[in-house]
């Protein structure tokens, strides 16, 4: 097992080195020059080139990639552009605004899905299941901007239960979580219902059944467990989507996390702000991915057992 | 089952954790609703806290390190300025100086504002200008400013005088530049410099800042510059979006909000408990043209003037801001010292077609570039479609700013660009950059004419106000009528959405709004 995490370890490696490479030269490669941006109207050429230096962003673009990479094996993730602060300072500010949400959704994610998925599969072709998929196809094709601004209307403006955005405390949280997690619940859902179909149709079930264990017992005890495990690896890609992909909630909810303060990094051509946060999620993600790994391999004892050989 | 029921608990356990460690024991902007009153009996009450909504991220106290709108709004409140703009009189006034002369156009005297105490108590003297402009000698943001000092003079403890490396009759106007707000020396020599450069003279002192989140300042007691705020705190609230904005001023959760969306102003103009306030902004809209590229026919200036009595300047204000724009007659804007209101080239369109058919001009195709701000886009759709009523065809490309302004500095081939430009209060900025061929990097439309540079040049440097007056009149006419660099379009009006019973709040056309006096009455 733990052979198996170094070697995941190790291949993080030439993830992360193209992910850098792509991003770097991507950003390069896009139209705009920060430092035309940032530099005062009547600054004169001698100034700006002294600005580029000050920047980091003279010489040929291979020149300034290997001194980045040289300073990111150093864990220097090199100073915003825009901000002139180091880059994993201003990261960290706001990440855990990011990790707070990403859970939170997740949450709600599991606490809709969950029951919502057992119920449409063991009502299998009833009102129930149909139901349940089209909330699921809701959930999912629902615009998680036009929800999150119905959802204020609703019980920030109409009703006064809860803020319209911010970060500050409990409530705050809970607009953008279910907003965020609607769409993650949709996919939630669909997965759990074709698990729990799949399992139920399980000679074990049906022996069950025989012995005369109760049908609540045979769901609960019995298939769920089985069920859930799929749902398991599934949760590891929604954190990671979580985490990268709430942009849209980040900026309806005026969340301050690290989706916002990406895109608004590449709109201002920060390059190293937008590269280093592109590089930390892909870290973070990978991590996730692994320890979804090693949790599948701590509840379902087959995997366990082929790690080990 | 035991393991993945004790996984999924170990999970629901870890996100309730993290919600609660990352909100709960932050110092976060107490409920807005709970208004505490400051008064005693028989004075007014007021709010204790105003919280204003703005649109872009703040990012720095530092008045040194950017140029953002964002940043200088709230640096506005805990720095001054040795001189800054009045903007109920929009004159250029002294802040922290309290008189100044010119004794001739390349030195100028100063002497500063007695017993002006900083928010680490101590009290502003020359040492402090003279630190503030060592300190930004290095700065991409002030170098520009304090390379034109060839020597600084201290006199005495309140009087300085600084000589130039060439004149400037309006040097008192570079000092009203945001980013050489004056530091305390002593601070920088006592505190970490990330604490020193939270030190200022303002009436508002630093108290906390949520990157992404809020700003917040606490009014300083002991302010000898202004008289104390009424208000107990202002915090400053990140939110980009104009419909969460809107919905936290509706909702109480803010006193106002910068930039409303247009489709909000009669919302905020008829409620009872909200209003716009207004202001002409002094950024410059208008169409802009490659004079230099001789492979297009807008290096022609004949047909540059039939384009300006082509458009409707009317409908495009009412397609790009719904009518929330002044229309501009002269390339000057209209609140800057020597404006003069000229007629410029009036709306004809037969006198457009005739023009444009002794051109040989009719069924030509021009290409347009501009960035995809929606006021943008909609100014060039609508140039599109007018200039479709003449037979021309406009091929319209939109990009991001940052591109927009890199294929302006870098494509020699370019035609036509809507473009804002938003000048300094003083004359010289408003030509200087985009106008001489020497002015600086903001020279899209190429004009390069050796007669208005020397114009430009003769009128900076002219000590006669009368003379000067007459010199920017010229400058306005010829641009204007004759060689029509730009067709000015509008002025685009700025807007604020507040709580009807708040006051202090003072949009500037420069973008740099006030809200030092801040304050809300309560009953």
């Amino acid at each position: 097992m733990i052979r198996y995490i170094i070697k995941r370890f190790l291949m993080m490696i030439p993830v992360l080195l193209a992910v850098s490479f792509v991003v770097y030269f991507l950003m390069d490669l896009a139209p705009g020059d920060i430092v035309g941006m940032m530099a005062p109207p009547d600054a004169t050429e001698v100034e700006i080139e002294m600005m580029r230096k000050e920047m980091g962003l003279d010489g040929t673009l291979p020149e300034r990639y290997f001194r980045y990479m040289k300073n990111l094996l150093k864990g220097d993730l090199g100073m915003s552009l825009s901000m002139k602060r180091p880059v994993i300072d201003i990261f960290f500010e706001r990440f855990p605004a990011t990790l707070k949400l990403a859970f939170g959704s997740i949450i709600v994610a599991m606490i809709i899905s969950i029951p919502l998925g057992i119920a449409a599969a063991t009502h299998h072709r009833s009102w129930l299941d149909g139901a349940s998929m089209v909330t699921a196809m809701l959930g999912l094709s629902m615009p998680s901007f036009w929800l999150g601004l119905l959802l204020i209307i609703l019980f920030s403006l109409k009703l006064g239960w809860l803020p319209s955005g911010g970060s500050d405390g409990f409530l705050s949280i809970i607009l953008p979580a279910i907003t965020l997690g609607a769409a993650q619940a949709g996919n939630l859902t669909r997965i759990t219902r074709s698990s729990m179909l799949e399992v139920i149709r399980q000679d074990y079930l049906r022996t069950a059944r025989a012995k005369g264990v109760s049908e609540k017992k045979v769901i609960y005890k019995h298939a769920l467990k089985n069920a859930l495990i799929p749902i398991i690896t599934i949760f590891g890609s929604t954190l990671g989507n979580a985490l990268g992909g709430a942009v849209a909630i980040e900026t309806v909810f005026s969340w301050p996390g690290v989706g916002r303060l990406t895109v608004s990094a590449i709109n201002s051509r920060d390059m190293t702000l937008a590269t280093g946060c592109i590089i930390m999620f892909t870290i973070f993600f990978t991590l996730t991915m692994l320890l979804v790994d090693i949790a599948y391999a701590y509840v379902d004892p087959r995997i366990k057992a082929q790690y080990s050989k | 089952m035991k393991k993945v029921t004790k996984f999924l608990i170990c999970l629901l356990l870890i996100s309730l954790l993290i919600t609660r460690c990352s909100g709960g024991d932050k110092d976060v902007p107490s409920d807005p609703k709970t208004e505490t009153p400051s008064g005693t009996s028989g004075e007014p009450k007021y709010k204790k806290e105003i919280i204003i909504a703005i649109a872009d991220e703040f990012t720095t106290i530092d008045p040194m390190e950017t140029t953002a709108e964002s940043n200088q709004i709230v640096q506005d409140c805990t720095h001054d300025l040795l001189t800054d703009t009045n903007l109920l009189t929009m004159q250029n006034e002294g802040e922290l100086v309290d008189s100044w002369e010119m004794i001739e156009p390349d030195h100028w005297r100063f002497k500063l504002k007695e017993n002006v105490r900083f928010h680490d108590g101590t009290i502003l003297d020359v040492d402090d200008v003279i630190f503030t402009f060592e300190r930004g000698k290095d700065k991409s943001t002030t170098s520009a400013y304090i390379s034109k000092i060839k020597d600084f003079i201290k006199v005495d403890d309140l009087t300085f005088e600084v000589k130039l490396h060439n004149g400037d009759v309006d040097f008192n106007y570079v000092l009203a530049a945001n980013s050489l707000a004056i530091l305390s020396k002593e601070a920088f020599e006592t505190m970490p410099e990330e604490e020193a450069v939270k030190i200022g003279t303002g009436p508002w002192k630093f108290e906390e800042f949520v990157p992404g989140d809020y700003v917040s300042l606490v009014r300083f007691e002991e302010c000898t510059l202004y008289d104390v705020p009424n208000t107990e705190r202002l915090v400053f609230r990140m939110i980009p979006e104009a419909s969460s904005r809107m919905i936290a001023l509706e909702n109480g959760e803010v006193d106002a909000i910068m930039s409303p969306s247009p489709t909000d102003y009669n919302r905020l103009s008829e409620s009872s408990n909200l209003k716009l306030i207004t202001e002409t902004g002094r950024g410059q809209h208008f169409i802009g043209f490659n004079c230099s590229n001789t492979n297009s026919i807008v290096s022609n200036p004949e047909f540059r003037k039939a384009i300006a009595h082509a458009i409707n300047k009317e409908e495009m204000v009412i397609a790009a801001w719904d009518g929330y724009a002044q229309v501009s007659t002269s390339i000057m804007c209209r609140d800057m010292e020597y404006y003069a209101d000229i007629e410029g080239i009036p709306y004809d369109p037969d006198k457009a077609k005739e023009m444009l058919k002794e051109l040989n001009a009719e069924g030509i195709t021009l290409n347009l570039i501009t960035s995809d701000a929606s006021h943008r886009v909609k100014m060039a759709e609508n140039f599109q479609a007018q200039m479709a009523r003449y037979g021309i065809t406009v091929n319209v490309e939109f990009m991001q700013q940052a591109a927009l302004i890199e294929r302006l500095q870098n494509d020699k081939n370019t035609e036509v660009f809507v473009l804002s430009w938003t000048p300094g209060m003083n004359a010289d900025y408003m030509y200087r950059n985009p106008i001489h061929s020497q002015g600086g990097r903001s020279f899209y439309a190429n004009l390069n004419n050796s007669e208005i540079d020397a114009l430009i040049d003769a009128a900076a440097a002219e000590v006669d106000t009368t003379k000067r007056a007459q010199m920017y009149e010229e400058l306005q006419v010829r641009l204007t009528t004759e060689l029509v660099p730009w067709v000015p379009i509008a002025q685009a009006t700025l807007t604020m959405g507040a709580d009807k019973d708040v006051t202090g709040l003072l949009l500037h056309p420069g973008l740099v709004h006030q809200f030092k006096t801040a304050e809300k009455i309560i009953n």
